[in-house]
């Protein structure tokens, strides 16, 4: 029957090949299913709680990105990106030096000159305080090519020379309000590890 | 067996372009007996007609059903008769949208962007546009354009694939020139309304829209002005956006093309050149959206095209503190992109001399001395102040703006400085 | 001993590997205790000629045909249903800002479903608990359109094929001796799929969903007969099946 070798390594073989028939045929899911109740999601000076019951990923665009049922039901997402980097349909950039609210409205111009977000409309824009660095907190509806009406909660922010954004984003229709509270969670769990207070952005 | 792969690779490319060889030879609509389909043009209106149908709801159509009457009825007055005879329909949309563009579709919609309206002088020059345009939709351009590119893209494609094989090239490094027009050509009769046809056809296009223009009444001397009025626009900006009417290269030769005409016709045609301009009502008509363009080209950050518009805006109509107001905030624009973009010289003419803090001030001063109850021009002046540290000045003019204006919509962000400033 | 790892495989696979290929809402073992009337809601299928350089014609004249054999091979299949009463919700009867709520209504569901497929079929993108307790949902504001039908069951159908054209294939065929397996990166085939959906129009919930990715050439009337006929035969198994639970 051959060497020692040959015969464990005949009985590792067919377990390999039974456990990567069963990966295949289950698939490789890259979306990762939230299932304990306190689970933290942890990303340099960040942190939140996680809501149960929806599933994490990440994206080239997006540090975290959560849906319950799908992206275009409802997601919440953070971003990063540079300061001072052109933006795609306003052609302005987010510089260290803006105000809050001149960021903010780079951010609003931004999405109206896109034509994907159709009927945009701004409902609220102001200033907050995210866990002792200041941000300004936007609601926003549009609709898309298919005229779903969509309904947007965005915090933005600077932080340590880049630009932050916190979105929330749910079909209004009966999506928006029953997710909000996961949201509200997430963004009432969120807080900075403040190492470096002169890192934070002007109000 | 290089040979015989190459042999091989001719023969296929021979094949395939023989295969999807359609039809080029259409009929122009005022050239057929009446109007009547080709084969897949009932598919490409259908196409459009969808498309038309999301614009109509998307938010970006300008409201103005007088503006838009206004504009309609000079492209009737070049184009009524041949859609009367040929029982086909031609309708001009205002898109809101601060990048120079206007496209005609093939089932007779024609879009122009405010942009276009907001920088043209008077109603010839929007004549020439329409004409233009309007051309494309009687000579068939999209259907024509489409089967040229349909045959264009197959003969890419075996070429980008002959390429990747004989290079062994991976799979993401076949795209080329085939995938890239098919990109285009994705929403069909659309890709050419917006980013323009072959040179041929747009000189078809500008040639027959000289003559509509002369037909129609107008002074064509007008025509050359507006690509001029466009072509200096560009030049400002130095945007970079693959749309025909901001590509640079493609408005001069619009330019080129209406003067050899002009000077063609100036001996047969000399009333022609005492003809309608009709400066003063097409500048009524579109007050407002040159206001409102206005805003959109400081979203854009067109901010040279914006001052000019305001400009002219402020000649025709002297007393308005929202244009002053505008106009103040793009210099504070202005003043933000010469502080973070230094050492960049791509930037146009972004007129160094000029103190962009100083010309922000008179202009808000200006909204000022018009209406001293106009409370926007205090807010911005006093963001001028404020980040300059200057936080006493810029707390007077923030209390005098909420003051005016109590319910203000950014009023947390205003009573914050304020706070911030005591 | 060889008999052992085959049969663990076996019993992996077919654990995985569900009879019927929908799924359903947890209302679906009662939802048809009695027959119901559903409203086949305004088809959405449409089918494009797919060229050699990767252009997308809209085919208007075949996707009307299609429409038209879709709604015949429905009939046929329909009938035999005991616990469905088909109506065809008529959209020449609402007003203009009717037919915009409807439009609204039926982007929702396309948003809606797009989760479902991403979640519930895609292996890649599977989120197990999704597909094992199905609750997906347009909202109790889809109550309108049992206003306008008169039925308490929104059935939508969905469809899209990519026709290749002759110079097209021609190409494939070239470029499969050139690239090998990653033809398919090259010359792609196009977005396909059919599906259909159940929706209890007052609650705006997915009672049931089905979908097949590329499905075969939509015009050919035996494709036409046979999908339709596998989407509608898992719906009559899934009935049985709760039935007897």
């Amino acid at each position: 029957m051959g060497s020692i070798y040959g015969g464990i390594s005949m009985k590792v073989n067919k377990w390999i090949v039974i456990c990567l028939l069963m990966v295949f045929f289950t698939g490789c899911a890259t979306w990762k299913p939230i299932k304990e109740k306190n689970a933290l999601w942890e990303f340099g000076d960040f942190r939140a709680r996680l809501p149960v019951g929806w599933a994490r990923t990440k994206t080239s665009g997006e540090i975290l990105l959560l849906t319950r049922g799908g992206v275009y039901i409802e997601h919440i997402s953070v971003s990063r990106t540079k300061t001072n980097k052109e933006l795609p349909h306003s052609q302005k950039k987010i510089t260290e030096d803006m105000l809050l609210r001149e960021i903010s409205q780079v951010v609003i111009d931004e999405i109206s000159l896109n034509q994907n977000f159709k009927n945009f409309k701004l409902l609220e824009n102001k200033p907050v305080d995210l866990g002792g660095v200041g941000a300004f907190r936007m609601v926003c509806v549009f609709h898309n090519e298919d005229f779903a009406k969509y309904k947007s909660v965005i915090y933005g922010f600077l932080y340590k020379k880049k630009y932050y954004e916190i979105h929330y984003q749910a079909l209004e229709q009966h999506h928006f309000e029953k997710k909000l509270e996961a949201f509200d969670q997430f963004m009432d769990s969120f807080f900075f590890k403040l190492e470096d207070p002169e890192s934070v952005g002007k109000k | 067996m290089i040979k015989s792969f190459l042999k091989w690779t001719v023969l296929s490319v021979l094949a395939v372009s023989l295969i999807s060889c359609a039809s080029t030879n259409i009929k122009n609509i005022d050239e057929q007996e009446g109007f009547v389909f080709y084969q897949d043009e009932a598919n490409l209106w259908k196409q459009v007609d969808e498309f038309h149908a999301v614009m109509e709801r998307s938010g970006f159509v300008y409201q103005d059903k007088e503006l838009e009457e206004y504009v309609n009825s000079i492209a009737d007055k070049m184009f009524g008769e041949i859609l009367k005879k040929y029982n086909f329909d031609l309708r001009v949309y205002l898109i809101k949208d601060p990048i120079f563009n206007a496209g005609a579709y093939p089932n007779g919609v024609i879009y122009v962007n405010t942009s276009i309206l907001a920088t043209l002088e008077n109603e010839a020059q929007l004549a020439t546009i329409l004409a233009h345009e309007g051309t494309h939709v009687i000579h068939r351009h999209a259907l024509k354009t489409q089967n040229f590119l349909i045959n264009k893209t197959a003969f890419y494609k075996f070429f980008d694939i002959t390429m990747a094989g004989a290079t062994g090239a991976v799979r993401g490094g076949v795209v080329g020139n085939s995938l890239s027009i098919a990109r285009l050509i994705g929403g069909l009769g659309i890709a050419g309304a917006i980013y323009g046809y072959s040179r041929v056809l747009e000189e078809e296009a500008d040639e027959y829209a000289y003559k509509f223009i002369v037909d129609a009444g107008y002074d064509p001397r007008e025509s050359k002005k507006a690509y001029q009025n466009i072509s200096t626009a560009l030049e400002e900006e130095k945007i970079k956006a693959p749309y025909f009417y901001s590509t640079h290269p493609k408005i001069k030769q619009r330019v080129r093309n209406f003067e050899q005409y002009l000077k063609s016709y100036e001996k047969e045609n000399k009333e022609a050149f005492q003809k309608v301009i009709n400066e003063e009502v097409y500048m009524g008509k579109v007050k407002d959206l040159i206001l409102e363009n206005a805003e959109l080209e400081l979203k854009r950050n067109k901010l040279n095209s914006a001052i000019a518009q305001l400009k002219r805006y402020n000649r025709y109509f002297k007393n308005s503190p929202e244009s002053y107001d505008l106009l103040g905030r793009i210099y504070v624009a202005k003043m933000e992109f010469k502080k973070h973009n230094k050492n960049k010289d791509k930037g146009g003419k972004t007129d160094d001399s000029l103190d962009h803090k100083q010309a922000a001030m008179d202009a808000f001063g200006q909204a000022n001395q018009i209406n001293p109850d106009y409370p926007h021009a205090y807010k911005h002046l006093g963001l001028l102040y404020y980040k300059k540290g200057e936080r006493q000045k810029a707390s007077g003019l923030f209390k005098k703006y909420m003051d005016l204006n109590p319910q203000a919509e950014d009023g947390e962000y205003i009573r914050g400085y304020i706070h911030e400033s005591e | 001993m060889k008999k052992i790892p085959i049969l663990i495989f076996l019993i992996f696979f077919l654990i995985g590997c569900s009879t019927v290929n929908h799924r359903t809402n947890v209302r679906f073992r009662d939802y048809f205790k009695e027959s119901k009337k559903i409203a086949i809601m305004p088809l959405d299928v449409k089918i494009f000629l797919l060229t050699a350089g990767d252009v997308n014609q809209y085919k208007d004249d075949w996707t009307r045909e299609v429409k038209g054999l879709l709604l015949k091979t429905l009939q046929e299949n329909l009938e035999g249903q005991k616990m469905i009463e088909p109506v065809i919700f008529d959209v020449s009867r609402l007003s203009i800002s009717e037919k915009d709520t409807l439009d609204a209504q039926n982007g929702i569901f396309r948003a809606v479903s797009q989760g479902v497929i991403d979640h519930t079929y895609n292996s890649q993108t599977l989120i197990k608990d999704r597909k094992n307790n199905f609750d997906y949902t347009l909202g109790a504001e889809f109550s309108v359109v049992e206003k306008w039908s008169g039925a308490p069951t929104a059935f939508y159908i969905s469809g899209r094929n990519y026709i290749w054209t002759f110079g097209r294939s021609a190409m494939y065929i070239f470029a499969m001796a050139v690239f090998g397996e990653s033809v398919v990166y090259v010359v792609p085939p196009g977005n396909e799929y059919f599906m259909m959906a159940l929706v209890d129009t007052p609650t705006g919930d997915i009672i049931w969903f089905n979908y097949i990715p590329m499905p075969g050439d939509l015009r050919d009337e035996k494709v036409m007969g046979k999908i339709v006929k596998k989407m509608l035969d898992d719906f009559s198994k899934g009935l049985e099946e709760k039935k007897g639970d």
